[in-house]
């Protein structure tokens, strides 16, 4: 099995270095290929919590083939438990393993392990501000029955895999952006957005967005949507305009009040996809309102859009076996699917 | 993402485990100087269980080392594959390809599985020295009830009002901080009969291992692990009159554990503290030309979790009642008709509020022999739970005897019996992720095999052959649904397979006795899923080892003696889409002792070698078990039989 699939990765090599030439072509730098992975769709797969079988499954959507198992193919090792997200940082990638209480680090191109930051508490999402210095939110505090809190942000020094500074954020820090100089961090298990200064590593202020804010993006218009959930009160997009004094905008979400789910936007930046109450809508970014009407009526626990094509891509699975990566075009229609790994939760475009 | 959240009602109550099957007949030695043999009483299922396989557990373990758990036992005197978190952590067995939660535990007749993980942590077991084991493989849902899908464990504290007077203490010492202690005594002056047993397991499982999950696969010291077990058992028998009898018996075992983490996963400090207390009394009496029983139980089990100091704390509170009549209705027709009762009263964090359960059944086992040589049984049992309609569950079999020789038995067997298995108090009621709505699984079994016992000369042996086939449906599994976990009926299982078993005792000379034993079983269990071309394909469901070989051997000459045992695992997929596996591995351990008697007075000096050949295996994904360890142990025991 490891021969035939030695093979495959050759195969896949070869391909990949093909088109990767042909897709180059016009630019005359180096346009050698750079590793067998150097663009594609990389899925995280979570894998079932305390089972140490998350993955990072690769899609080649040019030739529709998936390689679902590609750390332990390469590292021939397990990656972790509990993959929760994935960044790309010039040549490298990092894996964020909530289970595993560390970022595994390796070569983008490759995918070869070459390093792990430790000292970390459920790593949850992470951001670089560039190639030496990244942001990780952590959920400090969160237990069976009660989340304790304080959630933190870690400033990890990328040139040395470590954590160089801790910052207490709110309770259940999830998504987090970095825009013109500030890092806003969504605590979930709050109702606020706090915005860190990345010149000091201290919290400048927090902004409050109401229930359960979970994950944000930023427009074409340099504004700042946060996706928000919610059990006592309906959830909710919330459009926050960094230049007007964080002045917010609430879009409020039809149906029953639920968690947050989902949230993405295309590659022009002017259309919101997001999921909540287990549909997903999508909603341009100067609409007046949220959509009533969803483009899919399937609850994914990943949701990504490829920023080339705006193909929509649909993670769903249970935590007990192979999930399935779902395309769709963003009309809604169904085009293909692939078997991928446990509880397929992001999707990351190279 | 909530995962963290259903974590425990996940992992624990249905991230199953398995096992495959088989068992000892026996090689009954006491554990006294001279070579005598002795023979175990029948026990009571066993008049109803024709057709089916019914073995007895070597008992020789337990009375060498009174307080290792069943899950020691089982895993040195029996084929079934057991399925560990780490060494003295939660450890469960499944019979034929199912899973833990298909297996039931009778104490004395009386399920003891927790109720709300529907399962039996095997490792939660001590039982005392003069505890009796039996398996019966299949399943058995007219005997035993709710949760004899796979199989049955059977654990029983025989009556018995032979004059005695005993008493009885051991030390072990061992690797990685094993320490054990335990001291029982017994009674008997024909009328009245008293047996107290405590045991006390405590062990730092410290142990060295190659971490090859992590970057750079380091060395480490297993962190996290440490445990101490304490447990105390009592029984009382009373003769009220030559025909009425008063049973009372106690077990009380508390758990101290940490819980080991993963070899990938953060050390959390998680700690598990457990606390089992039984009480049954029992009366029985002879009555109108029957044999009248009735019991009564109470136990409390407390489970309390913490992560990182964070409780989940769960107590349960269980009340059960049986009443038995079984009486010689013809002279070839033997019935006993039964009912019982349960309820269960749960105090669980993970639910909403506090909850209740009553459970009834009632049953009726027929034996008939019309021909010495053929036993007849049917068995039919009829539950009825609380907003559930479990499955009727009849159960019919029948032994004959092919040829009876001087020497020779050779017996055929076959059984056909049907199932239930009642969602647990956590697929129901976990908040906010139960599921009310939940059917009771219920499946189907039929085997049929043979059996030839032989003796010829100083050689006595049996062998057995049985195959089954074996259908499971409505299996609950939890499944995703948005952020939550929650349980469905989602699968049908099918399974077949082979169980060969073989053992001998050979009385080589005056004073050297040999005995050995091989069991293997051959296991298929599936479910269809979809493959990446999402076609339905039939896979085998994790944790269920193909193939499984024991074999074990013993020498025992004069007061010496040396023992070994030696297990084959197969390959065992972790997960259901058969992606990953756990390589096959073969684990041998080895012991040698010597017995020194004066008189009533007698000690015992034992040295163990655990997996000798410094096997590095896994029972459960990612969970580093130990390295060759030794043990050495001193036992003294004075008895007086008058």
């Amino acid at each position: 099995m490891n021969l035939t699939q030695l093979k495959k990765h050759f195969l896949y090599a070869l391909l990949g270095s093909t088109l990767l030439t042909t897709a180059c072509d016009s630019d005359n730098e180096d346009n050698s290929p750079k590793g067998a992975y150097e663009h594609g769709v990389f899925i995280t797969n979570e894998g079932a919590f305390g089972h140490g079988n998350a993955e990072i499954s690769y899609l080649l959507p040019q030739t529709k083939t998936v390689q679902p198992e590609l750390f332990k193919q390469v590292n021939n090792r397990p990656l972790g438990d509990a993959a929760q997200s994935i960044m790309f940082v010039e040549d490298k990638a990092y894996i964020a393993l909530n289970g595993s209480n560390r970022i595994e680090v390796v070569n983008a191109y490759s995918f070869a392990s070459t390093g792990v930051i430790n000292g970390l508490e459920i790593p949850r999402y992470m951001v670089a501000l560039n190639s030496r210095k990244a942001y990780v939110t952590e959920y400090v505090g969160y237990e069976f029955f009660g989340y304790t809190g304080p959630g933190r942000v870690s400033v990890l020094d990328l040139t040395t895999n470590t954590v160089s500074k801790t910052i207490d954020v709110g309770k259940l820090p999830e998504g987090l952006l970095l825009h013109n100089g500030k890092l806003y961090v969504a605590n979930s298990d709050g109702n606020t957005v706090s915005v860190i200064n990345t010149t000091t590593d201290a919290v400048e202020t927090t902004l409050t967005v109401g229930e359960g804010p979970k994950f944000l993006v930023l427009d074409a218009n340099q504004k700042i949507w946060v996706l928000r959930g919610g059990y006592s009160e309906a959830g909710a997009l919330v459009k926050i305009d960094p230049v007007n004094n964080h002045a917010i905008t609430s879009y409020t979400l039809p149906g029953e009040s639920l968690g947050a789910g989902q949230l993405t936007i295309n590659g022009a930046k002017n259309t919101l996809y997001y999921s909540y109450g287990g549909r997903i809508y999508s909603m341009s970014t100067t609409a007046t309102a949220a959509p009533t009407a969803p483009i899919i009526r399937r609850d994914p626990y990943g949701l990504g859009i490829d920023p080339e094509t705006n193909v929509l891509y649909l993670g769903i699975g249970d935590f007990s076996s192979n999930g399935w990566a779902i395309r769709y075009q963003p009309s809604g229609t169904v085009i293909d699917s692939f078997q991928v790994r446990i509880a397929p939760n992001g999707f990351s475009f190279r | 993402m909530t995962q963290r959240a259903v974590f425990f009602a996940y992992i624990l109550g249905l991230a199953s485990t398995l096992l495959a099957p088989e068992t000892y007949a026996q090689t009954q030695l006491p554990d006294t100087v001279e070579l005598r043999a002795v023979t175990v009483a029948g026990h009571k299922y066993t008049r109803y269980a024709a057709g089916s396989r019914t073995q007895s557990i070597d008992s020789l373990l337990l009375s060498r080392q009174p307080g290792i758990t069943l899950a020691d036992v089982l895993q040195q005197r029996s084929p079934l594959y057991l399925k560990s978190y780490g060494n003295g952590m939660t450890a469960t067995v499944a019979f034929r390809g199912t899973t833990a939660s298909h297996t039931a535990v009778l104490w004395n007749g009386l399920n003891i599985a927790l109720p709300t993980l529907g399962l039996t942590d095997f490792a939660l077991l001590p039982p005392s020295a003069h505890t009796q084991v039996a398996l019966q493989h299949g399943p058995g849902g007219a005997l035993h009830g709710s949760g004899a899908v796979g199989g049955t464990v059977l654990l029983n504290n025989p009556v018995s009002f032979e004059p005695r007077r005993e008493v009885q203490v051991q030390q072990e010492l061992g690797s990685f901080g094993h320490r054990r202690s335990a001291a029982s005594g017994s009674f008997s002056n024909g009328r009245l009969s008293l047996t107290s047993s405590f045991t006390r397991t405590a062990s730092d499982n410290d142990f060295r291992f190659r971490n090859t999950t992590v970057f750079g696969a380091p060395r480490e010291t297993q962190q996290n692990a440490a445990f101490k077990q304490t447990s105390f058992a009592q029984d009382l028998h009373y003769k009220l009159s030559q025909n009425q009898r008063l049973t009372v018996r106690g077990w009380y075992v508390k758990t101290h554990r940490q819980i080991q983490p993963s070899m990938g996963s953060a050390n959390n400090h998680a700690v598990q503290d457990d606390e089992n207390l039984r009480l049954m009394a029992e009366w029985q009496g002879q009555l109108a030309g029957g044999t009248t029983t009735v019991r009564g139980a109470w136990f409390k089990d407390r489970l309390d979790y913490a992560e990182n100091g964070t409780p989940s704390l769960s107590t349960v509170s269980t009340y059960q009642s049986q009443v038995e009549h079984e009486r010689q209705l013809l002279p070839h027709l033997l019935l006993q008709v039964g009912g019982e009762a349960q309820v269960f009263k749960a105090e669980v964090g993970g639910y909403s509020g506090n909850v209740d359960e009553t459970r009834f059944s009632a049953y009726s086992w027929l034996r008939y022999t019309p021909v010495d040589k053929l036993q007849i049984n049917l068995n039919v049992r009829q539950a009825w739970v609380q907003s559930f309609n479990p499955p009727f569950t009849p159960t019919l079999g029948a032994n004959y005897t092919l040829l009876a020789t001087e020497g020779n038995t050779l017996t055929a067997k076959a059984n056909v019996s049907r199932s239930y298995r009642v969602p647990t108090l956590n697929d129901r009621f976990w908040y906010p992720s139960g599921n009310p709505d939940l059917k009771p699984e219920n499946g189907w079994g039929y085997e049929a095999g043979l059996v030839h016992a032989f003796q010829q000369g100083k050689l006595t042996g049996t062998t057995e052959i049985t195959g089954y086939r074996l259908k499971v449906e409505d299996w609950i599994q939890w499944q995703t649904r948005g952020a939550y976990s929650e349980p469905v009926n989602l699968q049908n299982v099918r399974g077949y397979g082979m169980e060969a078993d073989y053992r001998w005792n050979f009385q080589a000379a005056e004073n050297v006795l040999l005995s050995g034993g091989l069991a293997y079983a051959y296991t298929i269990s599936e479910q269809k899923l979809p493959n990446a071309w999402a076609e339905l394909q039939d896979r085998q469901l994790f944790y269920v080892p193909k193939h499984k070989v024991a074999g074990w051997a013993e020498v025992r000459y004069r007061n010496w003696w040396l023992a070994t045992d030696a297990t084959f695992t197969s390959k065992r997929y972790t997960d259901n889409d058969n992606n990953n596996w756990l390589d096959p591995y073969a684990l041998i351990n080895a012991s040698i002792g010597k017995t020194f008697a004066w008189r009533t007075f007698e000690a015992q000096l034992q040295a163990q070698v655990q997996n000798l050949s410094n096997t590095v295996y896994q029972t459960m994904a990612y969970r580093a078990m130990p390295p060759r360890n030794f043990r050495i142990s001193l036992g003294l025991k004075w008895a007086q039989q008058p």
